[in-house]
């Protein structure tokens, strides 16, 4: 597999996975609208309303009378006319959606900084050599990407580690360890710093941030819901509240159970295919991915884990910051909740990219791909 | 006066909002093939500009390192006396570069500045043998601009022949090479390398 096809693989999986959790929102949504419907039943006109009111908002799609009055309210104004717009299926929904939209707009406009400022990181210094390297190798891959330069940044660190940050290109930050300048040699600094360059041309922060918002919009709604579910026990005891009481808590712990589930699992997917997508992306640019490969082992090597990270920015990075013994096990239930892929097959990838390169270069020259004679 | 009001039912008022609905739906079949011939230019356009901007990049960068090299043969020369020859080659290549900059043909180009690339290659492979020189940080400073340059000048090459290569494949592409065709775009040469030594320029570590 050559890094271009691999690219086309990782995009395309991407969709699928943003597709889940998008669909693992809505269920949150719908769940969390039933609970709220539940909740707030007393609140909205006495048991036995007008029944039978069609073309409501969405009323009829419950098919449940428990429900329908509810969200008919008295009767006194017509088809769902005082219920208020929030205990609406699509008003849920919105709201949802538009806290997601809140909660990105303030990391969009203030996340490049405040992850900055979070890993104490300092600004480069050219006069230094190795720093100096640093630079010089950001700036070949910008040309390689057809990018503007990144600024770039230093992370007070000895471990090896190294992320990319920034809204769009033209905003964009790369930020490595100390440790990371000190222990590569130029080749790895260049593969380390086009993986980050990739998940700057891949829009990769923008990407996160948007999967991080919907995950916690729905560890929110869940979370709500389990604590009102809590309350509510105790406060509703009529008959009639019976079965509305049952919807609520199955609705809270559906919600909790399955949404948190998918929506971690999702978006821990989401993070590792565009891990593999910047290891792709690092072959393209720097036509040599055997360099990242060797980057990768010397990072993964070092068992020390990298200080300056926070576990809100440790998607970020290139290697898993906590260095997780979980992270070296091929397992794949630990691969599930795992922000990083496992680096002996980020490794294996890469290698067989570099062999895909060996075999092309064999053939330009005539010689047998596989054997090189 | 009786024409101009027209009763309900005038079978009339029927055809002619047949024909002006007429009239809409072939305009819009016409605009449409428009619009999207308009659309393939923009890109096409965009497309090229970006070609050029690669092409203008390479440029820079072959400027920084005729800029670099008298600098290093300067810092090196007093060390490396016996190298007198290779020394000697780097600058006549570097002149016979500089000298082909703003008027040469990209052909006679490509050929002095991958040939200067070549006896750069080979004038750091030979500093591996003169400790003292690898070990002053003013030539190591040096070595690394260089060995930049000689990056950036392939990167920019890379860069530029993608970009070139997607250009040159979209104006022979349907719908895109009518309009090629039409504006007058032509295919951009890419920068190879002809010689396969030359392709394997010698990567100086300094770790």
């Amino acid at each position: 597999m050559n890094f271009v096809e691999a690219q086309a693989r990782n995009r395309q999986r991407t969709i699928w996975l943003i597709g889940l959790l998008t669909l693992a929102l809505a269920g949150v949504a719908w769940a969390f609208n039933i609970w709220l419907t539940e909740s707030f039943q007393p609140l909205f006109g006495p048991q036995g309303a007008v029944h039978g009111c069609g073309g409501g908002f969405f009323s009829t799609d419950y098919g449940d009378a428990a429900l329908n009055h509810n969200l008919q309210g008295t009767g006194t104004t017509g088809c769902g006319g005082n219920l208020p717009a929030i205990l609406t299926p699509a008003g849920t929904v919105t709201a949802a959606v538009l806290a997601s939209i809140g909660l990105a707009s303030f990391s969009y406009f203030w996340g490049d900084r405040t992850t900055l400022f979070v890993s104490g990181a300092r600004p480069v210094n050219p006069l230094n050599p190795r720093e100096r390297q640093f630079v010089n190798v950001a700036e070949e891959m910008a040309i390689a990407a057809g990018l503007p330069v990144p600024s770039l940044w230093i992370l007070p660190d000895p471990d090896l580690n190294a992320f990319a940050t920034g809204r769009d290109p033209s905003r964009a930050a790369i930020a490595v360890t100390e440790g990371l300048l000190e222990q590569l040699n130029r080749d790895e600094l260049q593969a380390v710093v086009a993986h980050e360059m990739g998940h700057i041309r891949n829009r990769d922060t923008l990407l996160l941030l948007f999967v991080t918002c919907m995950v916690g919009v729905i560890l929110l709604l869940t979370e709500m819901m389990m604590r009102g579910t809590r309350y509510r026990r105790w406060s509703l005891r009529s008959r009639e509240n019976g079965k509305g009481l049952l919807l609520m808590i199955l609705a809270a712990v559906v919600a909790w159970i399955a949404g948190r589930f998918f929506a971690r699992i999702a978006a821990m997917a989401v993070s590792r295919e565009r891990e593999y997508l910047a290891d792709a992306t690092s072959a393209e640019l720097t036509r040599n991915p055997a360099a990242l490969a060797s980057a990768l082992d010397k990072i993964s090597r070092s068992v020390q884990p990298t200080l300056v990270a926070h576990p809100a920015t440790a998607p970020l990075f290139i290697a898993d910051p906590r260095a997780h013994p979980l992270n070296e096990k091929e397992s794949r239930f630990a691969d599930l909740l795992s922000t990083h892929p496992p680096v002996n097959v980020r490794i294996r990838r890469l290698e067989s990219m570099a062999f895909a390169n060996l075999k092309r270069e064999r053939r330009e020259k005539g010689l047998d791909p596989l054997t090189g004679r | 006066m009786n024409q101009i009001i027209i009763p309900l039912r005038d079978p009339s008022r029927g055809v002619q909002r047949e024909t002006t609905m007429g009239l809409i739906t072939t305009l819009l079949l016409l605009a449409f093939p428009l619009v999207i011939a308009v659309l393939l230019y923009n890109s096409l356009v965009a497309l090229r500009a970006q070609v050029k901007n690669g092409w203008a990049q390479i440029d820079v960068q072959l400027k920084r390192r005729a800029d670099l090299v008298p600098n290093l043969v300067e810092s090196v020369k007093g060390a490396m006396n016996h190298e007198r020859e290779t020394l000697e080659n780097v600058v006549r290549l570097r002149n016979q570069a500089v000298s082909l900059q703003p008027s040469g043909s990209t052909a006679e180009r490509v050929q002095a500045e991958s040939q200067l690339s070549g006896a750069l290659g080979k004038l750091f492979a030979l500093m591996e043998n003169y400790p003292q020189i690898k070990g002053t940080q003013n030539i190591q400073a040096l070595q690394e601009e260089l060995t930049s340059t000689e990056n950036r000048i392939g990167f920019a090459r890379q860069h530029y022949n993608d970009v070139a290569t997607s250009f040159n494949a979209k104006i022979e592409q349907i719908p895109s090479n009518f309009i090629a065709s039409f504006a007058g775009m032509t295919a951009f040469p890419l920068w190879m390398i002809e010689d396969a030594a030359e392709r394997a320029v010698p990567r100086v570590s300094l770790k």
